[in-house]
């Protein structure tokens, strides 16, 4: 139960987390206007540019657009007409957004993977540890490639966060997908721009604990309404993401003590503009997503890109390089012939951070119980030389734990509750051996 | 355990208590591997200090298993087994129970049969009509003599011999016609091509595809044949995968061609159809990535193009169901079935409902990527796995159509599976005989009806020459054999090996006087044994789970940690 009560009162933290993060765009509306390829034209602001992708800002939020999906911009329309009509150029243009180019006009771009359960192998931390990597190689374009089956909610909001607030605002990111399941689905889905590969697979995000225990209630409104939040971010039909995180039979989700609708989903795809429209039901829209075979909505690279939720599937770099309608990049890094994709330093760094995080998980219990044994030990001798010779075998250990938590500090939220208790418990540690070592226990 | 109640208190001050530490927990709430993991979530589950483990846990209930650690506290401790300073250390300790180089030998390919009509011209090419039969699906390859409304006249070849006859055409599935100079068609026959693709589909197997046309300096296609035989995940598991496309790759081979036969019986008997075999996608998944990702950079690495991947499949059941749909050519023996993983949504008995769909989602969601990545519908493993899911189907010429729900025969639909409840669940009988609906199997027919499988062979001859690669093609798997076939008595003696240094190290005893010098000597042999079980997983451990954790064996944590105990134990033991 004292774990049950502490694994709700982590879920409450990353409730917490995800509703204290309020998106406050820091940039006032100006008169910039957007025809896009169906012409409807948008008013607003464009925010940022790069590539010539567009991110603009109007009424209904802030929304990104490839050059694919719009056909004229007008930057300050109350300015003379000859200075309006500027097509829409690479980020290089504006001063704020300059791309930093080896070869001139050409953008770089790194591909930076977030593998294995979210909170313990793909965190917030790593990611932000990687920035200053990617500022060194000047890249303008991040491609986050994700193959994870989810993982732990608190680590989805720092997880979006760190990609919206502080990811987009200096790299055009690109979201790559091998397999996003739930919170990896979560944490992709503030990201405007999205590939699939064509195994791909992304959805399932019911939140649940223990055997198969699913969230309910209060609880899972306060996940679902941040989801929409998120969904906000990457510019989604936050429907979608409903019917990614409860049922879409009425059966199954009306015992979960939550208000309707239900996660049913289909929508239209208008044949003239393009315009999807998506209803919270299997009804009304032509096309059926949830539910069908299962009543939670898992997206593969086919309807995934029939909905128009991908920009586009991509096996390749190269081809990922034509999705993105760029007809040159430069792929920043390393060849590595065991990859598919060249190996920047960000990307070698979270390949190490990897690899240790994975020898510290296997690991940790053995290092808790040497830690233990040899502090048991020393304690037993009445010799203090003797004692002493243990004291260190004991603080070799505690040093392995110590660097476990170095490298991954959600291994101290896991595991004590938080970097502070963390440091509580060596601080005690420590006292303890010195006190054993002196011959006070 | 006499004794511990007293020793955890040494715990307690390191204030590392029970539930201090929650392993367990982070496995996540939006996860979805730690519910299916045979044999590691269980044991991350259970808590570190919940056990004392000085002795390996032999093959025994927990009683003797208990037993056998207080006789090693006491043979290891050199004295009675109470009261020992050692003795009460290491029962207050927990330790969890956690869970080629290139062959340049190059076979000519024999071909397919002694008799060969036409020496001068190929006997298979793109100028060759092909008819399906209706009664054998076999594919029949030659030329269109005449043909009127009801009857065609062919010559042909099959097996190697040639015939001339008549067919009535009600007896034919498809004709393909063959590309050939205007004067060349047929009398009688329209001037088209019967294969019609719809653009807006997703790209079906057509049996129109050119074989790739590449070719060494004598002219012929380089084939590497590998058999993948035995239970999967042991004997079809990555490294002997792997050591087969990177021969592959080192002989240059242009078409790869798996023969893939799984064991599908239990305690030595056949399993019917219908059984479908839990965790099976995340079993599918340890092999899938080397052929949707690997097989590139593993061809990259030896300067050459990937090349063209085809199963031939006598037996895909279970997880090895999914392995076929990752390459875009599929054939078939007569007898073969894929199937055997229809118990996706009856996979798991207790928790909510809604958490189940999800995993049911993710689960399924992995298998169509890998069908969508070969160029196969998705709805056809949502046949594979759901029980209840309708699918029915419409074929027409080389095109199918998919309709999620019960067929209407006026229109010509046939149904493939239906939800299989009240009265539309199968029978026993149509279980036995594999003529049920719930789930879909794919026989030979099935398949190629619904342009699944490309053509039917019982031999690889046959196989070459529906691949017109009988006479262009040039063997080049001299050591596949020996790869797989090589592996799986590897494993087989690895097994052998891991358990029986498992159990000389729990026979380990100290010798007489049972003095120090006595306990260090046991100390290392037991230690070394540990040691060289952990060099067999490492070289092993692909093929040892579930195995392992199924025959109450240790894993690689586990063997580290025993390891770790024996130096802390030969530590507290040396006189001071």
């Amino acid at each position: 139960m004292k774990a049950l009560a502490r694994m709700i009162g982590l879920l409450v933290l990353g409730v917490a987390f995800v509703a204290s993060a309020v998106y406050v765009p820091s940039v006032a509306m100006a008169a910039d206007k957007l025809t896009l390829k169906d012409g409807k034209v948008i008013e607003g602001e464009i925010v940022r540019e790069a590539d010539g992708v567009i991110w603009f800002k109007s009424n209904i939020g802030t929304t990104m657009y490839t050059p694919s999906e719009y056909s004229k911009v007008e930057k300050d329309v109350s300015k003379p007409a000859e200075e309006n009509a500027k097509p829409a150029v690479p980020a290089g243009s504006k001063d704020e957004a300059k791309p930093r180019t080896a070869k001139s006009g050409v953008p770089r771009a790194a591909v930076l993977s977030l593998e294995g359960m979210v909170g313990i192998y793909m965190t917030a931390n790593s990611i932000e540890q990687c920035i200053p990597l990617l500022d060194e190689e000047k890249v303008d374009i991040l491609v986050i490639r994700i193959k994870s089956g989810g993982g732990a909610l608190l680590e989805i909001q720092p997880l979006s966060d760190m990609i919206h607030l502080k990811l987009k605002k200096k790299y055009r990111v690109v979201a790559w997908i091998e397999s996003a399941i739930s919170a990896a689905a979560m944490t992709a889905h503030c990201i405007e721009e999205i590939y699939f590969m064509p195994q791909a697979n992304y959805g399932a995000c019911t939140g649940f604990s223990g055997d198969k225990n699913a969230m309910k209630g209060r609880g899972l409104e306060q996940v679902l309404r941040d989801m929409e939040k998120i969904s906000a971010r990457g510019g989604y039909d936050p429907k979608i993401m409903r019917a990614m995180q409860i049922s879409g039979r009425a059966e199954e989700s009306s015992v979960l003590d939550i208000e309707p609708p239900w996660g049913a989903l289909s929508c239209t795809v208008d044949p003239v503009t393009g315009k999807v429209t998506y209803y919270q039901d299997a009804t009304s829209g032509e096309i059926v997503l949830n539910p069908r075979a299962v009543a939670v909505l898992t997206l593969n690279s086919e309807d995934a890109t029939r909905i128009r939720f991908a920009k586009g599937v991509a096996a390749t770099t190269d081809e990922l390089t034509k999705a993105m309608g760029l007809a040159e990049v430069e792929w920043v890094g390393k060849i590595d012939p065991l990859y598919k994709y060249p190996i920047s330093k960000a990307e070698a760094h979270m390949l190490a951070f990897r690899e240790k995080t994975k020898a510290d998980e296997t690991g940790f219990q053995r290092y808790v119980a040497v830690y233990r044994n040899y502090l048991a030990l020393a304690q037993a001798q009445a010799d203090k030389t003797e004692r002493g010779k243990f004291i260190n075998k004991a603080r070799e250990a505690l040093n392995q734990i110590r660097s476990m938590v170095k490298n991954n500090p959600n291994f101290a939220l896991f595991n004590w509750g938080g970097i502070e208790e963390f440091n509580e418990w060596v601080a005690a540690q420590e006292k303890l051996m010195k006190e054993i070592a002196g011959g006070g226990r | 355990m006499p004794g511990r109640n007293d020793q955890n208190e040494v715990g307690a001050k390191a204030k590392l208590g029970p539930g201090r530490f929650r392993p367990g927990f982070w496995n996540g709430l939006f996860g979805w591997e730690s519910c299916l993991v045979p044999g590691v979530a269980s044991g991350w589950q259970k808590s570190v200090l919940d056990r004392v483990v000085i002795q390996p846990a032999c093959e025994c209930g927990p009683d003797q298993q208990e037993e056998g650690e207080a006789a090693m506290i006491k043979s290891m401790s050199g004295g009675s087994g109470k009261g020992t300073v050692l003795q009460r250390l290491l029962a207050a300790s927990g330790v969890a129970i956690l869970a080629v180089s290139a062959a340049t030998t190059q076979i000519a390919m024999s071909p397919v049969g002694a008799i060969q009509p036409e020496k001068t011209k190929p006997v298979a090419s793109d100028e060759d009509d092909v008819l399906i039969m209706k009664s054998t699906n076999l594919e029949i390859r030659g030329r269109i003599l005449s043909e009127t409304d009801t009857k065609i006249k062919f010559k042909g070849v099959q097996s190697g011999i040639s015939f001339e006859t008549e067919y009535d055409k009600s007896e034919i599935l498809t004709i393909k016609r063959g590309k050939r100079a205007p004067d060349q068609t047929t009398p009688g026959a329209p001037n088209t091509d019967s294969v019609k693709v719809d653009p807006n589909k997703v790209p079906q197997p057509t049996g129109k595809e050119p074989v790739k046309p590449l070719a060494d300096q004598t002219g012929k296609t380089k084939v590497y044949v590998a058999t993948l035989k035995g239970t999967f995940g042991e004997d079809i598991s990555e490294t002997p995968l792997r050591n087969i496309l990177k021969d592959a790759a080192s002989q240059h081979a242009e078409v790869v061609i798996f023969e893939l036969d799984n064991k599908w019986e239990q305690g030595g008997e056949r399993l019917p159809d219908e059984v479908g075999e839990l965790g099976f996608v995340f079993a599918a998944e340890r092999l899938t990535p080397i052929l949707t990702n690997e097989l590139p950079t593993i061809f990259g690495l030896a300067k050459q193009p990937s090349p063209r991947v085809i199963f031939w499949v006598k037996q895909a059941m279970g997880a090895s169901a999914l392995l076929p749909f990752c390459a875009k050519d599929i054939y078939m023996s007569s007898d073969s079935r894929i199937g055997g993983i229809g118990g996706l949504t009856q996979m798991f008995k207790t928790g909510d409902e809604v958490v189940k769909s999800k995993l049911y989602s993710a689960h399924l969601g992995h298998a169509q990527g890998w069908a969508i990545s070969g160029g196969y519908d998705p709805r056809i493993i949502n046949a594979l796995c759901v029980v209840e899911y309708w699918l029915s189907c419409k074929v027409t010429g080389e095109q199918v159509e998919y309709y999620e729900r019960n067929a209407d025969p006026l229109k010509g639909e046939e149904l493939l599976t239906d939800d299989g409840t009240d009265a539309r669940a199968d029978t026993v009988k149509e279980r036995i005989s594999g003529d049920g609906n719930d789930v879909l199997t794919l026989d030979a027919k099935k398949a190629l009806r619904l342009r699944i499988s490309k053509g039917t062979a019982d031999d690889l001859d046959s196989l070459l020459y529906a691949l017109k690669l009988d006479r262009s093609g040039l063997r080049v798997d001299a050591k596949s054999k020996s790869i797989t076939e090589g592996w799986s008595k590897q494993l087989a003696d690895a097994k052998k090996q891991y358990r029986k240094l498992w159990e000389e190290a729990g026979d380990v005893r100290v010798d007489a006087p049972g003095d120090y010098d006595a306990r260090t000597k046991a100390r290392g042999i037991r230690k070394r044994k540990f040691e060289a079980m952990l060099s067999v997983w490492d070289r092993y451990h692909e093929g040892m789970m579930p195995w392992a954790p199924q025959n109450r064996l240790p894993m690689e944590e586990q063997l580290k940690q025993y390891i770790e105990r024996i130096k802390i134990e030969q530590n507290a033991d040396k006189p001071r």
